[in-house]
């Protein structure tokens, strides 16, 4: 039996909207895309809500199946044909304090999917090693590097 | 004590914390659409957003008076479609387990801009094809001429030769009547007019997962070794994990033990087995040596085992100071092969370069194989051809050949160069196929390649694969199928996450479409 309501998860999917479609947004560079793994998250997680054990790893877990829908579609764009029409969209914030995402878009995207969970969504160590299916050795050494490649990128501008 | 946080690192989370990135309101109108579908259906809705998006974008930009008359006409052509038409495109889209369509071959520049002009008249002069686009039900049904749509793979089949204007009008007008019948029917099931068609979506999706089953087998793996290499032996598989090596028939879920006994901690990073049964380990042994090279901070020397058929050994060679250019030392072997004469082959990661090294049957250095013109990257694959020759993946800039080897010489022999598409990653498995000379396994697709050919045949492209075959380890078996330990699930104990398989699943796949 799951250990969230249907009702529940509804409301914790509308809570943590923001964070999944930066977090996808963050792997895809796109809007559109990034729709889409967010809707093929919220379709996952429904399916394997059973799975979840504990409520509080919630945002955790979901984090964890974003990441993976996301990437779906990042390994998926590699074969894809041109979609016509399709313009790249920027992500539009609420002020001009953006320069950190500005830099993180930079990096590849093994350095980036870790600052993304590390820095914005606060996971741990152990909990962005069970995400992105990596060892916490391999997340330590990708926050390392990316933070001094974000050091020489902050410095830059 | 907890440990202070360094100031960059604050000056980070501080930052993350002031970004505020605005939603689009589509978002949030797509997920209160899946919640509210999922309250009242079983079946996951599976709305191909970025269509509607692009349908919508196109429909926005259709808003000049001087082209009304035009719209007119395309709006009448999309309502003239029946009702059963209509759901045919909508499940089609729904059952397809693919999130976009795909060409069999890059559309050409010429292709690209005539596209564009095309739809421009399509929308613009009412300009439509003269027929319809040809469905066909697998890819084994195209027969090379004109276009086809398949709607299994959502490809399209083009010609080898540049597309028409009649062609390309069949794929705009074929992508405008689906996108259409997608918003038509969204629309309808949204105001209770039909019924969301879950019965015949049900049917279409196992109609297509048939016809991929009949290329693969999937067997559950119920051993109990921690898999991170396999290989192929003559008949069986053979399964590398921390100081053990398993034995299993090809087709088998249960695997036997056939060697542990090693000396210190080893990982086996290549396996060969030759037409006798003399199995060839290429290892790296964990030492106290710290001269050598180190694995997760621990020094390990590479050394190649022989075994009998047995599981014996019969002899162990220290690889660690062979005598390669510029004072190279092995690393780690990424392949293994052994002709004939005994002659064991070897792509290894150098301190300094990728090697393509050869050693005799006792595993004295004999030679390195070196080329001017062509690089070898460690994980490029190696095999014996069905004419006894050796075959290796060679490489210039992002450009895959293979090429076998002349070892009196020390060089390539015969090159077959840029056989494969520009930019595809790596042929790390080379083997003889099962109706081909050989076959190669890439990042990009699993090809096929009569040597002499100007280029491989792609039988299956990445995006068409059962499952994310990035990291699985993977080998080709002698009757030409490639075979894919596909793990599923990682090992954690408390709040660790090993890379160690949890679930695996042998995925064989036949190399023939």
């Amino acid at each position: 039996m799951a250990v969230i309501d249907h009702k529940t998860f509804e409301k914790q999917i509308r809570e943590w909207m923001p964070n999944l479609y930066r977090l996808a947004y963050g792997i895809l560079h796109n809007r559109a895309d990034a729709e889409d793994a967010v809707s093929e998250t919220l379709l996952r997680a429904h399916e394997k809500l059973h799975t979840l054990r504990e409520a509080d790893h919630f945002h955790a877990w979901l984090m964890q199946i974003a990441a993976n829908e996301a990437k779906k579609i990042y390994a998926e764009n590699k074969k894809r044909a041109p979609m016509e029409n399709m313009e790249p969209y920027m992500p539009a914030f609420e002020d001009d304090h953006h320069e950190l995402w500005d830099v993180v878009m930079e990096l590849k995207l093994c350095y980036r999917e870790t600052i993304l969970l590390y820095f914005y969504e606060r996971l741990s160590i152990p909990e962005i090693a069970k995400a992105l299916r990596i060892s916490q050795g391999t997340v330590k050494s990708r926050l390392s590097r990316g933070k001094k490649l974000l050091r020489e990128k902050l410095s830059d501008d | 004590m907890k440990k202070r946080m360094d100031p960059f690192e604050q000056k980070l989370f501080q930052m993350a914390d002031q970004e505020k990135m605005i939603l689009p309101d589509t978002l949030y109108e797509n997920a209160e659409h899946i919640f509210d579908h999922l309250s009242k259906h079983s079946f996951a809705f599976r709305m191909n957003w970025k269509r509607a998006l692009i349908l919508a974008a196109a429909l926005t930009a259709l808003c000049s008076a001087t082209v009304m008359a035009a719209v007119s006409a395309v709006q009448q052509r999309m309502e003239a479609m029946n009702e059963q038409e209509i759901e045919d495109y909508f499940v089609q889209i729904y059952a397809s387990r693919l999130g976009a369509d795909h060409y069999s071959r890059p559309l050409t520049d010429r292709e690209q801009s005539r596209m564009e002009e095309l739809r421009q008249s399509y929308e613009q002069s009412a300009l439509f094809p003269e027929k319809a686009l040809t469905m066909i039900s697998s890819a084994e049904a195209y027969n090379g001429k004109g276009i086809a749509f398949s709607k299994d793979s959502s490809t399209f089949f083009l010609p080898e030769q540049d597309m028409s204007d009649e062609e390309l009008l069949q794929i705009i007008d074929f992508r405008r009547r689906r996108d259409y019948s997608l918003q038509a029917m969204k629309e309808k099931i949204d105001a209770d007019e039909v019924a969301f068609p879950e019965d015949a979506i049900r049917q279409e999706a196992a109609s297509a997962g048939s016809d991929s089953a009949a290329r693969e087998t999937v067997i559950p793996y119920t051993g109990d070794l921690e898999i991170q290499k396999i290989a192929a032996g003559q008949q069986d598989l053979f399964l590398m994990g921390k100081n053990a090596v398993h034995r299993m028939p090809a087709g088998s879920g249960d695997s036997e033990l056939f060697f542990d006994d090693f000396d210190t901690d080893t990982f086996v990073s290549a396996l060969y087995e030759d037409q006798k049964g003399t199995v060839y380990l290429a290892l790296n042994e964990q030492t106290e040596d710290t001269g050598g090279i180190t694995i997760a901070g621990r020094p390990y020397r590479p050394s190649l085992w022989t075994l009998n058929a047995d599981g014996a050994v019969t002899e162990k060679t220290d690889l660690s100071a062979l005598p390669l250019d510029g004072n190279d030392q092995v690393s780690i072997i990424r392949s293994m092969v052994v002709d004939e004469q005994g002659y064991i082959y070897v792509r290894a990661a150098g301190v300094n370069n990728a090697l393509l090294i050869v050693l005799d049957s006792q595993g004295n250095y004999v030679k390195s194989i070196t080329s001017d013109a062509y690089t070898s990257h460690d994980m490029g694959g190696l095999c014996v051809g069905r004419d006894g020759r050796i075959y290796t993946q060679i490489q210039a800039g992002s450009q895959m050949g293979i090429a076998t080897i002349d070892l009196q010489k020390g060089t390539l022999d015969e090159v077959y160069p840029n056989i494969v598409p520009e930019g595809t990653i790596m042929l790390d498995v080379i083997a003889p196929g099962a109706d081909s000379d050989l076959i190669f396994w890439g990042y990009d697709g699993i090809f096929t390649y009569h040597p002499g050919d100007t280029e491989a045949d792609c039988v299956l492209p990445a995006y068409e694969a059962p499952f994310a075959w990035e990291n699985a380890p993977r080998c080709a078996l002698s009757d030409g199928r490639l075979v894919f330990a596909d793990c599923t699930e990682y090992r954690t104990e408390g709040e660790d996450v090993f890379r160690i398989p949890e679930h695996v699943c042998f995925y064989y796949l036949s190399g023939t479409r």
